[in-house]
């Protein structure tokens, strides 16, 4: 019979570190993800001969960019592999670091994201299935069908769906990570560039490079390591599911619900019991869809919620508070791994003026093209 | 002879517009056809080619301003339609106002911008 991650050993959070998220510049990703893995290091206190395994989540970048980049750490003879599923690319990694380390395979694992924009081949337009529309239908153009379906259903607004954004770029305006870091009104989100139906350019996440480092260990490695007693935060559950039969305008909420139930019961925890959520937010209409998938609010009734700041920083759970995809930014690889990143900064009380109060469980969720749902609940014990 | 931008996705019968879909043993109705298998149940010799009806409900329609690519110039209107046959499709619309829970039926057209000789395309209008 299967098991979940909990029936394995214990998998901690010891070191994270970012490169900021920002717009494509001539910064080789080797110096992006140099920078992300020895902030993690120093983060943990933690020496690069430790780690035993490196998962590598890159979407852009090509073929075997990982070698290249951690030759420049010394030469260890460690693993390595590199992971894409699209969007959750660095989702995956993380996942699979935990698992190696879970497993017992490895005391210490590396998860590291790392990309730069450039050209993207999707292989789903080459199937040898032609498709009506399929090829006018961006991502945004998908997101913005979503909103059109969620609109007419709900008794929701463009204000409602701007208040979404206005939340996650204040929130973007204290991270020094974020690649937006400008706070917006409502007014200033609905009248930047129509992009697609209701969604405009300031409710669409922008992707640029960046690079994000989680290490990963056992109990063991902790105590051997003499890691601080600040730095563990323990992963309570790890799920990823793909999507069923698609018949629905949005397949990605209901994956999400599916998937991140099961990582709460995986844990052990209510929705309501969550002070911290990262989620997939690339356009503003899903993070009303997926707290409600999620149950933290009634169907249709995010809007209430999101009017009453109960997922602003301070309120009953703080969604996004890094400024999500949204603000935060979204460099495809790196994206799930900062997630994590903000997650354990929050349950260690380090996030400065981005702080949830009393953090003591967190949750990241993604979603990637295929369509792939990823969950991971973390918590400070 | 008119030429179809698509000629495995759609037809026109005597009297109407067809959606070349399938259908599995196991029940389920799906568009496009495509030979690889059900992608409910997995069976492949279970699978038959099935004309649908180009008609169905309105359930999300918009409008697109940014368009990468040189496919179509925006803006230009596209949704998601029910079928009365089953399936959820994404199309193009004939504009981007048609109210969400609307009828709508698929009609064949050469874009008014193309030569005559041009291929029609599938537009999903509102019923009269």
């Amino acid at each position: 019979m299967s098991k979940n991650l909990n029936a394995l050993r214990p998998v901690y959070v010891v070191g994270v570190g970012l490169h900021r998220y920002q717009p494509l510049s001539d910064t080789p990703y080797v110096d992006l993800g140099l920078t992300a893995v020895r902030a993690a290091l120093a983060d943990g206190g933690i020496p690069w001969e430790a780690n035993e395994a490196t998962f590598f989540g890159t979407g852009l970048l090509g073929m075997a960019a990982g070698r290249a980049m951690l030759r420049h750490l010394g030469a260890t003879g460690s693993s390595v592999v590199h992971l894409e599923n699209a969007s959750a690319s660095g989702s995956a990694a993380f996942r699979a670091a935990c698992v190696e380390v879970a497993s017992g395979l490895a005391d210490v694992a590396l998860a590291v994201g790392v990309d730069k924009p450039g050209p993207v081949t999707h292989a789903f337009r080459h199937t040898g299935i032609d498709s009506l529309a399929e090829d006018l239908i961006s991502l945004p153009s998908h997101f913005a069908l979503v909103t059109s379906e969620y609109m007419s259903r709900h008794d929701v607004s463009v204000e409602d769906l701007a208040r979404v954004a206005e939340k996650n770029h204040g929130n973007g305006a204290k991270n020094p990570f974020a690649h937006r870091q400008k706070a917006r009104s409502i007014d200033d989100i609905l009248s930047s560039k129509p992009v697609s139906g209701a969604l405009t350019a300031l409710q669409c996440c922008p992707v640029g490079e960046g690079a994000a480092a989680v290490f990963v260990m056992s109990a063991d490695a902790v105590k051997r390591l003499g890691v601080a007693p600040d730095r563990p935060v323990r992963i309570a559950s790890s799920v990823t599911r793909s999507e069923v039969v698609n018949d629905q305008v949005s397949e990605d909420a209901r994956l999400t619900g599916t998937t991140v139930r099961q990582a709460l019961a995986d844990a052990q925890i209510s929705a309501l019991d969550l002070d911290v959520i990262e989620l997939h937010d690339a356009f503003s209409i899903e993070e009303l869809l997926y707290v409600e998938e999620m149950g933290m609010a009634p169907l249709g009734q995010a809007r209430d919620a999101m009017r009453d700041g109960a997922f602003h920083i301070g309120g009953s759970c703080a969604v996004s508070p890094s400024g999500g995809l949204i603000a935060m930014g979204h460099p495809i690889g790196p994206t799930g791994i900062g997630q994590v990143v903000e997650i354990a900064t929050q349950l260690r009380h380090k996030a400065g003026p981005r702080q949830q109060p009393d953090a003591r469980f967190g949750l990241a969720h993604m979603c990637g093209l295929g369509t792939v749902c990823y969950a991971h609940v973390l918590t400070r014990e | 002879m008119q030429t179809f931008a698509h000629p495995t996705l759609f037809g026109r019968t005597e009297d109407r517009v067809v959606l070349k879909g399938m259908r599995c043993g196991c029940g389920r109705v799906a568009f496009p056809y495509q030979p690889y298998g059900c992608e409910d149940c997995g069976g492949v010799d279970t699978v038959e080619p099935a004309d649908l009806r180009a008609a169905g409900i309105v359930a999300a329609a918009i409008e697109v301003h940014i368009h990468f690519g040189d496919n179509a110039k925006a803006p230009f209107a596209v949704g998601s339609i029910k079928l009365d046959d089953g399936p959820m499709i994404r199309a193009r619309l004939s504009r981007s106002d048609l109210r969400v829970g609307g009828r709508v039926t698929g009609r064949l057209t050469v874009p008014a911008d193309a030569g005559d000789d041009a291929p029609a395309d599938l537009y999903f209008d509102q019923d009269k």
